[in-house]
Formats: C-alpha cells, sequence, structure tokens
C-alpha cells in the first residue's frame, strides 16, 4: 500500500487519466471520467494542481497490479486546507478523509490522517479540525481512538452555514 | 523579505498587519500580542496568506482624516471536492458601543460578495450553541444549523496529539 501525495510529482499528477485524483465516491464505488457529481472535475484539477492550490491531498493506493472491484487503484484518500486562529496561529482542517469499504480495519484511514498530521507539524500548526457526522459512530470512535475532541458535544460549537442562495441575499442587500 | 523591491509591499503588509493587530487588541485583549506581531505580518499579509481579514473602522469625531478600528472579520476558504471551495468565518466581532448601525450587516454582505466573486458554493461558519443571540442574528440572515439539522460535529486533535500522530506512534 503506497500513501502518495497527490502532487509528488510534477503536477498534474497522472496527467494521462481523464479526471485528477479519482476520489473514491464516498458511497461506494469510483468515480468514472464523466461522473464527478455536481461538482466539474476541470474545476476540482485546476483547484487543487493549477497555479494556486486551494488544497492538498494524499491517495491510498494498491500495490502495481492489484485493483479494487471497479478497477481502479486508489482506494482512500485525505484532502486538508491550511486554516487560522487568531488564538492559536496556524491550523491545518481536514475536509475529506476516506477509505472504501472493503479496505477498511487495515489502518488505511491511520495512515492518511498521519500523513495529514504530519504536513500540519511542518507547516507549523497547533491543531488539525475536522467534521464527522454525528450518526457515523465508527468514524466518530475512530477519531477519538486517534485522540480527537468532540468540541460540539464538549463545548457546544456548532457548525452554521450561508448556502449560495443567502449568500446572495446578504451580498444585494443596500448599503448602509 | 529581501530586495528594495519588497519594500513598498512590506511597507503595506506593515501597515495592514498594524491595524489588524490593533483591531485584535481591542477586540480580544486576552491575546498575547507578543506572539502575534511576527506571525500576523508573516501569515496574513505575506506571499501566501493563512487568512483574509475585513477590518471596520468609524471617522473619529472632530479629527478629519483619522478612523478608529471598531470591528473585524478573520476568514480564510477550505475546500470539499464534492461543492468545491468554501468561505470559513473564523472571527467576526463588532465592538459593543457600535452594534445595532449595521455594521456587522455590512461586513456579512462584504464577506458574502466575496464568496460569491472567489466561487465560494457557501460560507461555514462556527457558533457556540448557547450564544443564543448570535444564533438568532445569524438565521435571521439565512443561516442553518447543520450541527443540529445533519448531525456535523467538530473534532479537534491538540498539539500534542498532532505530534504523536505525525511520528506514527
Amino acid at each position: 500500500m503506497a500513501l502518495v501525495p497527490s502532487h509528488s510529482a510534477a503536477p498534474p499528477p497522472r496527467c494521462a487519466t481523464p479526471v485528477p485524483p479519482p476520489f473514491p465516491h464516498p458511497w461506494g464505488g469510483s468515480l468514472g471520467p464523466d461522473e464527478c457529481l455536481s461538482f466539474p472535475c476541470p474545476v476540482l484539477r485546476e483547484d487543487g494542481f493549477g497555479a494556486r492550490p486551494q488544497y492538498e491531498c494524499y491517495l491510498a493506493e494498491l500495490p502495481p497490479g492489484q485493483t479494487n472491484k471497479e478497477g481502479g487503484s486508489v482506494v482512500g484518500y485525505v484532502l486538508f486546507t491550511y486554516t487560522y486562529s487568531t488564538w492559536k496561529g496556524r491550523n491545518l482542517y481536514m475536509d475529506n478523509l476516506y477509505v472504501q469499504p472493503q479496505f477498511r480495519g487495515q489502518k488505511i484511514g491511520k495512515r492518511l490522517i498521519e500523513k495529514a498530521a504530519q504536513a500540519a507539524v511542518s507547516k507549523g500548526c497547533g491543531q488539525l479540525r475536522m467534521h464527522v457526522a454525528n450518526w457515523k459512530a465508527k468514524d466518530k470512535d475512530f477519531l477519538a481512538r486517534q485522540g480527537g475532541e468532540d468540541l460540539t458535544a464538549k463545548e457546544g460549537w456548532t457548525l452554521f452555514n450561508l448556502d449560495e442562495d443567502a449568500l446572495r441575499r446578504l451580498a444585494a442587500q443596500s448599503t448602509i | 523579505v529581501t530586495g528594495e523591491k519588497h519594500l513598498p509591499h512590506l511597507k503595506a503588509a506593515r501597515s495592514s498587519a498594524a491595524r489588524f493587530l490593533k483591531v485584535l487588541r481591542k477586540c480580544e485583549p486576552a491575546i498575547n500580542s507578543q506572539v502575534l506581531i511576527l506571525d500576523l505580518l508573516e501569515d496574513g499579509f505575506g506571499e501566501h496568506p493563512f487568512y483574509h481579514c475585513l477590518i471596520a473602522e468609524v471617522p473619529k469625531e472632530g479629527q478629519t482624516g483619522s478612523s478608529c478600528t471598531v470591528g473585524y472579520a478573520m476568514y480564510y476558504f477550505t475546500y470539499d471536492p464534492w461543492i468545491g471551495k468554501l468561505l470559513y468565518l473564523e472571527d467576526f466581532y463588532v465592538m459593543e458601543p457600535y452594534r445595532g448601525l449595521g455594521i456587522g450587516s455590512e461586513i456579512l454582505k462584504r464577506l458574502s460578495q466575496i464568496a460569491i466573486k472567489t466561487n465560494c458554493s457557501c460560507m461555514h461558519f462556527l457558533v457556540v450553541i448557547w450564544n443564543k443571540p448570535s444564533i438568532e442574528y445569524y438565521v435571521r440572515r439565512g443561516a442553518l444549523d447543520l450541527s443540529t439539522e445533519e448531525g456535523w460535529h467538530l473534532f479537534r486533535f491538540d498539539k500534542e496529539n498532532l505530534l504523536r500522530m505525525a511520528s506514527g506512534e
């Protein structure tokens, strides 16, 4: 099992394929060349591997010759961004951590989060934060075993969202 | 940063950083400003900023051309491969004597414009659940509580755990 930074060689990685990081679909399977849910793959490629990368990611890949049941070699990934706190300085925010179900229980998730932690330490970050769905007990247990604290349960921190419609309404308000 | 050609940028950066530090000292006096000065300059106003900020200033009474800082917002961008870029609002503060004047609304409006201009699909921020006035403020403006509605919980790994994970223990 290799953990490759998706931009370890000259970006973009594996430029022969039609989509960059073929992110394993969190609901099973891998996204094919024409599938990208509602978000355009060329944007994903440019945002991660263009002139100004907006995220970093590491992929968990099977050794050459081995494939998952979809015929691909990527079985998991971690994607993160660098964030900030006026109290604590640099932080790392883990936007996504995913391992295909058939490859769980092999410490792949642990190695992926360790990669994120190494990136955090090398950038001088003091914290790593991520959101996880409360109803995913196994995911929460995994994070707790690695030393994660549930700040929503412990301190009441609640995530709020202003969606695109709300943003457009706020942006169009008259000036004071 | 070396060389004469960098000086104008550095002067502008120093000036912006100084203004940001000034508003932080007023709004968050508990922050250790000695540590922050160098970090703020590099992390917010250098070539690869970790964060961005908006500072609210009002003219000083009786002093033309002079202003005082009364609030600020600090934000950065995160990323979700399914929806793209998000604007994450980390700090948002207006000093008490200046609340109720529309300054917070103006800051939120500017942030929303920035989010749209930078192709963000939404804006995220955290509020402590028992801070009812803040929650009402945001809900009135169209915000949705994702922790309650969708069960999202914030997990944190502190420095000690980061170092332990990074060493592969």
